[in-house]
């Protein structure tokens, strides 16, 4: 029970990782595949909060009430910011991969994997 | 975008809830040294209030609030805000990012002055999100306006 | 920490990450990945985390989707449901291999909330100060503020978020080269599709 609880967090990331992996690989609208990869993204910050987490300790602000000097009290900070710059870089190049995928659309008029690849190799 | 439907009460309940919107991301920015809150989530929300009214009511009536001109600079400017504050404390003589050495305020040492130069930081990140976030959204949609332009 | 509200929040978290990718209109996908951030946005706070969840639940769920809904509008609203790509037993066994090797990996993390794993334990494995410790203790006499996240983000380590800041400077910078045009290059196209035209 004990391993339970301290590995169903990763089983589930584990998941959502492969369902954004399977939108990469397996779906052939490019669109699709953007949302994919956003799943992926959000899995590793969601695997990075999770790792953070301490039992019976309070968020990372501080509290008189909590001494500082047990470090137990207190969540880790550290991933916290780490994830929290990685979100909005992540918003920032979605929006480069949209730019991309509309000037992709502009010159091919489609937007299948297939499709594109058999396009470009007739030009 | 294509066949926009203007409504009345969405038009002004948008710009009604815009300002407010504005007002708690500074809020947001500014008290992000006591709670969960800070430059990145502020400037998202400023970000949100201006594509509120952009989704809303169209490009003529929101850049009346923010000029589509603007995102790019706003970005630049923010950075620079935050690069300026690491090369002042080159300037005073300390290492960059030190902000020990940002002694622009007479007064003001130590551990204030840390929080100081944070909530200087915090503002740069806000204005750079702010303005690439809008700037984004503004190229993202940049034919379509041309479009109703000519 | 709540593991039942956390396991609550996660199932339904996986739910709307399929139904994003398995749906066929590209709209109904856009709004379940907005419900998708919204779900990793809570259960983020129920972490602890409530600074990324605040993040999350402002960019993942606002903007994004707002990005994705342009995207879709400025391209095709539907994926039509073409045959599954070529090369699909090699596909298969990659996500399966995928999956298997990181299954076998979890078993080898340390518990989660263990205060003395060894991301959290306070002299380090190389034997020094954990950074994350020295962050706690000492976070609050440095710089007067609270919020151990905001001194780290703006002082400790400045040199990340400065990158970050020019990473997303340069972010926007490229999505404006790519498509805005200037009006020479939109006369000079306009032209040569009314030549073609005729």
């Amino acid at each position: 029970m004990s391993f339970f609880l301290g590995h169903y967090a990763y089983w589930f990331i584990i998941g959502l990782l492969l369902i954004g992996f399977y939108a990469i690989i397996f779906k052939r609208n490019l669109v699709k595949q953007v949302i994919g990869l956003s799943i992926f993204q959000t899995s590793i910050i969601l695997f990075w909060v999770a790792s953070a987490v301490k039992w019976n300790a309070t968020v990372p602000i501080y509290d008189p009430a909590f001494p500082l000097e047990e470090t137990a009290n207190y969540i880790n900070p550290l991933p916290h910011t780490l994830m929290l710059t990685a979100i909005v870089v992540g918003v920032a190049t979605l929006g480069v991969a949209f730019a991309l995928l509309i000037t992709i659309y502009k010159h091919y008029k489609t937007l299948d994997e297939e499709e594109l690849i058999k396009e470009m190799k007739r030009w | 975008m294509k066949e926009r439907d203007e409504s009345p009460i969405v038009l002004i309940v948008s710009r009604i809830l815009s300002p407010f919107i504005m007002l708690f991301g500074a809020y947001v920015i500014a008290h992000g040294h006591y709670s969960p809150g800070g430059g990145f989530q502020g400037g998202a929300m400023l970000a949100a209030s201006v594509l509120l009214v952009r989704l809303a009511a169209g490009s003529r009536i929101s850049e009346l609030q923010f000029k589509r001109a603007w995102g790019t600079p706003l970005g630049i400017a923010g950075v620079s805000l935050f690069f300026g504050v690491g090369l002042a404390a080159v300037l005073f003589g300390g290492q960059f990012l030190n902000h020990e050495f940002f002694h622009l305020i007479p007064g003001v040492t130590g551990p204030m002055l840390r929080s100081l130069s944070i909530l200087v930081i915090e503002v740069g990140v806000g204005l750079a999100v702010m303005g690439i976030l809008v700037s984004i959204y503004d190229d993202l949609l940049e034919e379509d306006e041309r479009r109703e332009d000519l | 920490m709540h593991w039942e509200l956390e396991i609550t929040l996660l199932i339904f978290g996986v739910a709307a990450a399929w139904l994003s990718i398995s749906t066929r209109s590209l709209l109904t996908s856009a709004v379940t990945l907005t419900v998708f951030s919204f779900l990793m946005a809570l259960s983020f706070v129920t972490m602890g985390a409530i600074d990324v969840g605040f993040t999350e639940a402002v960019v993942g769920a606002g903007v994004t989707g707002i990005f994705i809904i342009i995207a879709i509008f400025k391209t095709a609203r539907q994926s039509p449901e073409k045959p599954e790509p070529r090369l699909r037993a090699p596909r298969l066994a990659a996500l399966l291999l995928f999956g298997a090797l990181l299954i076998y990996g979890s078993t080898g993390l340390p518990d989660r909330g263990d205060a003395n794993a060894l991301l959290h334990r306070d002299p380090s494995a190389a034997g020094t100060v954990n950074a994350a410790s020295y962050y706690i203790q000492n976070a609050y006499e440095d710089a007067a503020t609270p919020n151990m996240v905001t001194v780290i983000l703006a002082d400790y380590r400045g040199y990340d978020t400065l990158g970050e800041e020019i990473v997303i400077l340069a972010a926007g910078l490229i999505c404006f080269l790519i498509l805005r045009t200037t009006r020479e290059r939109r006369e000079r196209e306009r032209r040569k599709s009314d030549r073609f035209n005729r």
